[in-house]
């Protein structure tokens, strides 16, 4: 099982946090929120892109909004391959985080 | 509420944003954008939020264009994996589009550094712009010549303050002797010149002072190459060497006070030692004074001007600077300036320091390596419009996917780019292979390894890219625009009239193209077929010429030419100043015909009375030199048919010229013969005899062939009995008249070798297009056998569109030949006429080559078995 690199894990955390599914611009907002730190939405389409092609994502159009303009959405929802990946992650945390022997300093 | 009003978010970043995300849901990205810039204006504030709009879009720039490489890129792999699968799939195709746009693009490249290798003459002086020679208009008759008056160049410096460096380049007339130690050689490349000149032409030196090296007399600068060949590992500088040159019959001693780095091939002259000008001082009888005389033209002039001067307003003020210095003479003169740089190419005015190239052989040339380009990139197009039905199926099942036209477009682009960058590299190979057989046939010794400099291989590159644009814009648009369908349907037609007529006109073209240069081939073989055999006039067989700087022996040639006829195979020997190829001196000659008295310029020979005799000249009235007329020397001429016809008098027999304050008898008129190439119209000239100190310099010794090398045997024996101070040396006559028609035979070898390779691409392409089109025809070819077609009337259905179109070329080539090599021969003042069996040939030779290439694949067809095309399983 493949090892999320830390911006993946971080995406797909924020994803699942946001009820597995979300457009752009929460998702924005729960990444920042969980990494502590600004995200372009350059960046973060990239990141998307590259999860979608893994296989971690799916993407689809949301059904079009009933306000102004009445565009659907890009929606991003993490897959079952995506939610089996982030635990095999969290968990490796967990055991280096249980066997490293100096952790508390 | 601070702000109350909404505040819209920037309109340019947002146009930026939708520009950038090609391939993301746009309207997503935006809304995305938009949501978190509404949030933050509620926040923070409108002009936060606009920062954060800005910062946003233009720090999303990379990862937006990150994506849109890698998408392409995506498509780039697809594209040339689908073009590599096509590539092994049709072999013939491949094969042929490789090999015809890998020879196309190596004619190409060699022309391209050909011409790049013309442009580069003299151009590395420091400041070439800026320099300029001094050429001469002789109005009356068109002549432009290069020699200029010895004084000139000092005193362009002297008046005229824009003239801020001049020098004055003499070529030793002839060979002459260096002696240094053992070493005794003789050498071509002695030059005369200023101190200003290496100021002018920046030839470095190895050692050496620049500024005080051709300052005295009897100084000399010798090349790197000679230092090597006099001195070996010994230091050059501040040696004696001894030189007897042209100009004086005793040696003198010269200092050398510099060496010269070699001096580059792409010089309008070369040299290999530099003599300062003013020894001619000590060198000529007369002094000084005989030297820096005006109306008297033996040297160039070179001025380098200074950056500001504009050399039209130069060339304004020469007609009064001449008249204050010459008289009243120079009324029907005017002089020039012209560019260094432009030199080289432009042609060769009289008296060139040696032989200049021209610039239509650069027009001629890139015309050549265009329209082999030409008949390269439309075998692609030809072949790919051909081939694509079997393209068709993939093309439709592009477009029921979802493929937009334009990415068909540019599917088919990247294919023929591939290709034509597959054939770039090949023809690397191939111009590092041919390069130095190709400086041979040019006539240039060029440097080796010629593409190695990055601008050199960005432009070819940028040719090759050019090249698969143009060769596959046709076939791209073409195909793309197949109706997905009637693909699937099966009811495309590809072999429908109006693609048959575009093919067809493609091949005529390329024959067109092919048929013009055999023309041209023919044209030039036969002119200089002419040249060669064209009788000059005088015997070139057999003729032994020997120049002598022997001072004794020019001013006493007698003893030794009795000698020379001693020998068993000599049959005859004549001392003379000129060879009859050499006559280059003109003088103004003075008579009275019909009552007035004349003026005009003649060119003059001195000889001795066995002169005809051994040159087989013909003396068509009146007599020859003779012995038994003592009156002959110093005051009887023999003038040519020309000068007979110039003078303008009934019978020239008797009559009186005057010259250089002497009255000459004319004794006899000789026939015309060609002392100059066949280029220029013979010009009137006069022989006399004439005993002078100066000497005869040529001795001409008729041989019989047999024994050729015991006769050359014993006239170096006598040689060395008579002249043992100077080395024996000698030249074959003929040799001599051969060389002046080398540039045309490079030429003419050169136009040969590009004709074949041209008639030899347009066939590979009919090779490959006939093979289409018969695999296209072969149902109705069986269909025909089997309702009892003969052989005959199946090869004559293949073949007969392919004759058609050569038929139409050969009657659009023949006048286009006709009125490029009616030009051409009219550099020629003899020349071959244009026969029509030139353009009969040319005609049958494309017909030829057209039915051999198709009768193959016709022949195949027409013998192949009906039930194995037929058989539907």
């Amino acid at each position: 099982m493949a090892i999320l690199a830390v911006k993946e894990e971080i995406i797909l955390s924020a994803l699942l946090m946001l009820d597995g599914e979300s457009h752009g611009a929460p998702l924005r907002k729960k990444v920042i929120e969980l990494s502590n730190k600004e995200i372009v939405y350059g960046t973060l389409y990239n990141l998307l892109e590259i999860l979608i092609r893994k296989g971690y994502v799916i993407s689809h159009k949301s059904a079009p909004r009933p306000v102004r303009g009445g565009r659907s959405k890009t929606v991003y929802k993490i897959s079952k391959k995506g939610k089996t990946a982030l635990e095999e992650t969290l968990r490796m945390h967990e055991r280096i985080k249980s066997s490293l022997p100096s952790y508390e300093v | 509420m601070a702000n109350n009003k909404e505040i819209r978010s920037p309109g340019w970043a947002r146009k930026l944003l939708k520009w950038m995300s090609v391939y993301h849901d746009k309207h997503s990205i935006i809304e995305d954008f938009e949501e978190t810039f509404s949030e933050i204006q509620e926040s923070e504030g409108g002009p936060k939020a606009k920062r954060w709009y800005w910062a946003n879009t233009i720090k999303s720039i990379p990862g937006c264009f990150k994506l849109i490489a890698a998408w392409k890129f995506t498509m780039l792999k697809n594209h040339l994996k689908i073009a590599y699968r096509n590539f092994i799939r049709q072999k013939m195709f491949s094969f042929i589009n490789i090999a015809s746009l890998t020879v196309g693009l190596t004619c190409g490249i060699l022309i391209l550094l050909f011409i790049r290798y013309e442009f580069s003459y003299d151009k590395y002086h420091k400041d070439a712009r800026h320099v300029y020679r001094a050429v001469r208009e002789n109005r009356g008759e068109l002549i432009w010549s290069n020699s200029s008056e010895h004084p000139l160049a000092a005193t362009l410096k002297q008046d005229f303050p824009e003239v801020i460096k001049a020098t004055r380049v003499k070529k030793n007339d002839e060979v002459g002797v260096v002696e240094y130690g053992s070493k005794r050689f003789y050498e071509e490349g002695i030059y005369f010149v200023d101190q200003d000149f290496l100021d002018i032409f920046t030839f470095p030196l190895l050692s050496g002072n620049k500024s005080t090296a051709l300052k005295g007399p009897f100084s000399v600068l010798i090349t790197q190459e000679m230092a090597e060949k006099y001195f070996g590992d010994e230091e050059p500088l501040g040696k004696v060497i001894q030189i007897n040159e042209w100009y004086s019959e005793k040696k003198y001693n010269y200092e050398i006070k510099g060496v010269l780095k070699n001096i580059p091939e792409n010089s309008h002259f070369t040299f290999d030692f530099l003599v300062s000008y003013i020894s001619l001082y000590s060198l000529k009888r007369g002094g000084r004074d005989s030297v820096e005389t005006w109306s008297y033209f033996e040297p160039k002039t070179y001025v380098k001007l200074a950056s500001s001067a504009i050399p039209s307003d130069l060339e304004g003020k020469f007609p009064s600077f001449l008249r204050k210095y010459r008289g009243d003479e120079s009324v029907s003169e005017r002089m020039h300036l012209q560019p260094l740089t432009d030199i080289h190419l432009g042609g060769n005015l009289k008296f060139e320091l040696e032989n200049n190239s021209d610039m239509k052989i650069i027009y001629i040339f890139s015309s050549i390596a265009f329209f082999i380009m030409l008949i390269a990139c439309l075998n692609y197009v030809n072949l790919s419009v051909a081939r694509s039905t079997k393209r068709a199926i993939e093309v439709g099942v592009r477009k029921v996917v979802g493929a937009k036209k334009t990415q068909i477009i540019r599917q088919f682009l990247v294919e023929s780019v591939a290709f034509s960058m597959l054939a770039l590299l090949i023809s690397f190979i191939f111009v590092d292979l041919v390069w130095p057989a190709f400086g041979a046939l040019i006539g240039r010794e060029l440097s080796s390894n010629p593409i190695q400099n990055l601008d050199m291989t960005l432009i070819l590159i940028g040719i090759a890219i050019i090249t698969g644009f143009f060769s596959g814009s046709y076939p791209a648009f073409y195909i793309s625009s197949f109706q997905p369908i009637q693909i699937i349907k099966g009811t495309l037609r590809i072999g429908s009239k109006s693609s048959a007529i575009f093919r067809n006109s493609l091949v005529a073209i390329q024959f067109i193209v092919s048929i013009v240069l055999i023309i041209c081939t023919f044209v030039i073989h036969d002119q200089l077929h002419y040249i060669k055999n064209r009788n000059l006039g005088f015997d070139k067989d057999q003729i032994i010429t020997i120049y002598t700087l022997d001072g004794n022996l020019k001013r006493n040639p007698v003893p030794f030419k009795n000698e020379l006829m001693g020998i068993p195979n000599v049959s005859g020997v004549s001392a003379s100043l000129d060879l009859p190829t050499t006559i280059r001196r003109t003088s103004s000659l003075a008579w009275v015909a019909e009552g007035e008295e004349r003026k005009s310029e003649f060119y003059y020979t001195f000889v001795d009375s066995d002169y005809f005799d051994v040159y087989d000249m013909e003396i068509i009235k009146g007599r020859s030199f003779s012995e038994d007329f003592p009156t002959d020397k110093d005051q009887a001429a023999v003038i040519n048919e020309t000068a007979s016809q110039n003078l303008g008098w009934e019978n020239p027999i008797g009559k009186k010229i005057k010259s250089h304050g002497i009255e000459w008898t004319v004794i006899g008129v000789a026939k015309d013969f060609h002392f100059e190439s066949l280029h220029s119209k013979i010009e009137p000239m006069i022989f006399i005899t004439l005993n002078t100190n100066r000497g005869l310099d040529y001795f001409s010794v008729k041989v019989n062939p047999v024994d050729l090398p015991g006769t050359l045997g014993f006239i170096q024996e006598k040689w060395e009995r008579f002249s043992p101070e100077f080395p024996f040396q000698y030249y074959f006559l003929d040799e001599r008249v051969d060389r002046v028609y080398k540039a045309e035979q490079r030429f003419g070898k050169s136009f040969n070798i590009f004709t074949i390779i041209a008639l030899l691409i347009a066939s590979m392409g009919l090779i490959g297009l006939a093979s289409f089109v018969t695999e296209e025809k072969r149902k109705e070819i069986s269909v025909r056998k089997i309702l009892g077609a003969d052989f005959k009337s199946i090869i004559f259905l293949l073949a007969s569109e392919y004759l058609k179109c050569i038929a139409v070329a050969v009657v659009i080539a023949w006048p286009v030949g006709y009125f490029i090599m009616g030009r051409w021969l009219k550099n020629f003042a003899y020349r071959t006429n244009l026969g029509v069996e030139i353009f009969i040939l040319s005609g049958l030779l494309a017909f030829g080559f057209a039915l051999i290439t198709v009768s193959y694949q016709s022949v195949k067809a027409a013998l192949a078995n009906p039930a194995d095309s037929l058989r539907y399983e």
